[in-house]
């Protein structure tokens, strides 16, 4: 990248089932918090801002448009919303950074997950003539990947178990997790199945939450944050919407991001992985390639919270966050976005 | 040659429940008991009705209910001469920018009983609620704004509301 760009500071929300508070008000406490841990004024010290939501989480037309609430706009912003994750909102402000005018953005992203009925909320995201009309749900459609997944591949239900397992366990130390337990693997595998070969604990929580990033160019990075997490490299590439059309049992989408990210250039300390269903965390860690040692979802990743929209962003957070409290020197943070991995980001993060 | 397919239906159909957040829920319940309230911001002393839990200016959560009267300047208008689907009001008919008497910010609501020729900037109105026994949690409850016998406010007074 032609000017450096950094996460210098962030700021998330405990996640839960159903959050009492309106859109703006759960943004209002995160952008306040990450620009208050590099004491950057937003009103005055932010040049861009950009903001990732989906307003049929809600189901109010424009809700990104009230949701903006949460920023001071005045005097007047820079803004930009995608109807995406905030992952790629970082992204669209990592290129924005690189025209040269201004030295900091702000990225935001809020998931009400809890409003609608998720399963067929998500449904609306596919083909809407021929798709979405047969409804579709959203467990199923990932049911029917982990199915083929297992068909094609050596791997096991026993390997998604120990996701399961290892994800849920790693979270009991995330202040921020929902979903946090200790159980084995062989207690897992007698569950009943939920959508075969899909079990409960093979399936991410209902999460209502949101996340704030700043990032910041060059020396303003080093003068706002002891140890800067510097995004070394980043790229998203996404596949066909048709299904028929794509290799739902591998992730090549991630494999190309990773390998424009420059992820192989060095050995990973930390990955966090944006897989809500179980098995996803298999299929994106076969296209990733990681060097043994690495340190798998620290945080919990999405099984232990999923607030749609901003849990991509988390994985971010998370990495970079390793790398500002010097746990680790390399980090790969990976966002996804539609049905089975359709959409990849990977990121690469490094201190100095 | 075969008819073109012009027309394909998909119905789609999703419930949502509704979280009003903290300053909205005093709004509504306020609405409920037949009160408007605006809320204060702490930092730059605005009062905003609709109250949507932060200062829009300056992002301070908004702090401190304020009882308003529902008497109210008008700041600006437009006569609405064009019929659309769900129009509830019957045409020719007026919309207002109101500023209530203790308000920073104004919003839109239609004028009731006055010709359209009649309506100037600066002419003092008053809510017309439904009811009592019709009130719930929203603004519905206020029919419209409708003149009162008060002298119209000069234009410099309300020249930063429009």
């Amino acid at each position: 990248m032609k000017r450096p760009v950094a996460i210098v500071g962030s700021a998330q929300l405990h996640n839960v089932r159903s959050s009492p508070l309106s859109d703006a008000e759960m943004l209002n406490r995160v952008v306040r918090e990450a620009a208050a841990t590099v004491d950057l004024n937003p009103q005055t010290d932010i040049g861009f801002v950009c903001f990732g939501s989906a307003d049929y989480l809600t189901g109010v037309p424009f809700s990104f448009v009230r949701a903006t609430d949460c920023y001071p706009a005045w005097p007047p912003m820079s803004e930009s919303h995608l109807e995406m994750d905030g992952a790629f909102a970082l992204y669209e402000a990592v290129m924005r950074l690189q025209h040269g005018d201004i030295d900091t953005a702000l990225v935001y992203s809020f998931g009400k997950s809890s409003l609608g009925d998720l399963t067929t909320v998500l449904t609306l995201q596919m083909d809407p003539y021929f798709v979405a009309p047969l409804r579709p749900d959203s467990i199923s459609i990932a049911a029917l990947q982990a199915a083929l997944f297992l068909a094609e591949t050596d791997h096991t239900e026993e390997e998604m178990a120990n996701v399961a397992s290892a994800n849920r366990r790693r979270a009991m130390s995330n202040p921020f997790a929902q979903l946090r337990w200790d159980r084995s693997v062989d207690e897992l595998l007698v569950e009943p199945y939920l959508v075969q070969p899909l079990r409960r604990h093979d399936c991410p929580p209902i999460s209502d939450g949101a996340a704030a990033v700043v990032l910041a160019v060059g020396d303003r990075a080093r003068d706002l944050c002891e140890r800067p997490a510097w995004i070394r490299g980043i790229d998203h590439r996404i596949e066909s919407q048709h299904f028929g059309l794509r290799d739902l049992a591998h992730s090549p989408s991630t494999a190309a991001a990773a390998r424009n990210a420059g992820a192989d250039k060095a050995p990973i300390d930390v990955a966090e992985i944006h897989a809500p269903f179980s098995h996803q965390e298999l299929i994106v860690l076969d296209a990733l390639r990681l060097n043994a040692g690495t340190d798998i979802n620290p945080s919990g990743g999405a099984l232990a919270a999923n607030p749609i929209m901003s849990a991509g962003l988390l994985r971010i957070i998370e990495a970079a966050e390793s790398i500002i409290s010097r746990d680790a020197d390399r980090a790969l943070a990976h966002a996804t976005s539609g049905p089975c991995l359709q959409q990849n980001l990977v990121a690469v993060l490094e201190g100095d | 040659m075969t008819d073109m397919v012009e027309r394909v239906d998909t119905p789609v159909h999703l419930s949502y429940s509704f979280v009003a957040g903290f300053s909205q829920q005093r709004w509504l319940e306020g609405l409920k008991d037949g009160k408007l309230l605006g809320m204060r911001c702490p930092e730059c002393n605005n009062v905003y009705f609709p109250p949507l839990g932060l200062c829009a200016l300056d992002g301070a959560s908004l702090a401190g209910e304020v009882p308003l009267s529902g008497k109210a300047t008008v700041t600006s208008f437009t006569t609405v001469n064009v019929p659309f689907f769900g129009q509830q009001m019957e045409i020719p008919y007026v919309l207002a920018f109101i500023l209530l008497d203790g308000a920073d910010e104004v919003f839109l609501y239609p004028l009731l009983e006055l010709a359209v020729e009649d309506v100037r900037i600066g002419m003092r109105v008053e809510a017309q609620w439904v009811s009592e026994s019709q009130h719930d949690f929203t603004l519905a409850n206020i029919i419209g704004f409708r003149p009162i016998d008060e002298p119209d406010v000069e234009l410099d007074e309300v020249k930063a509301y429009q």
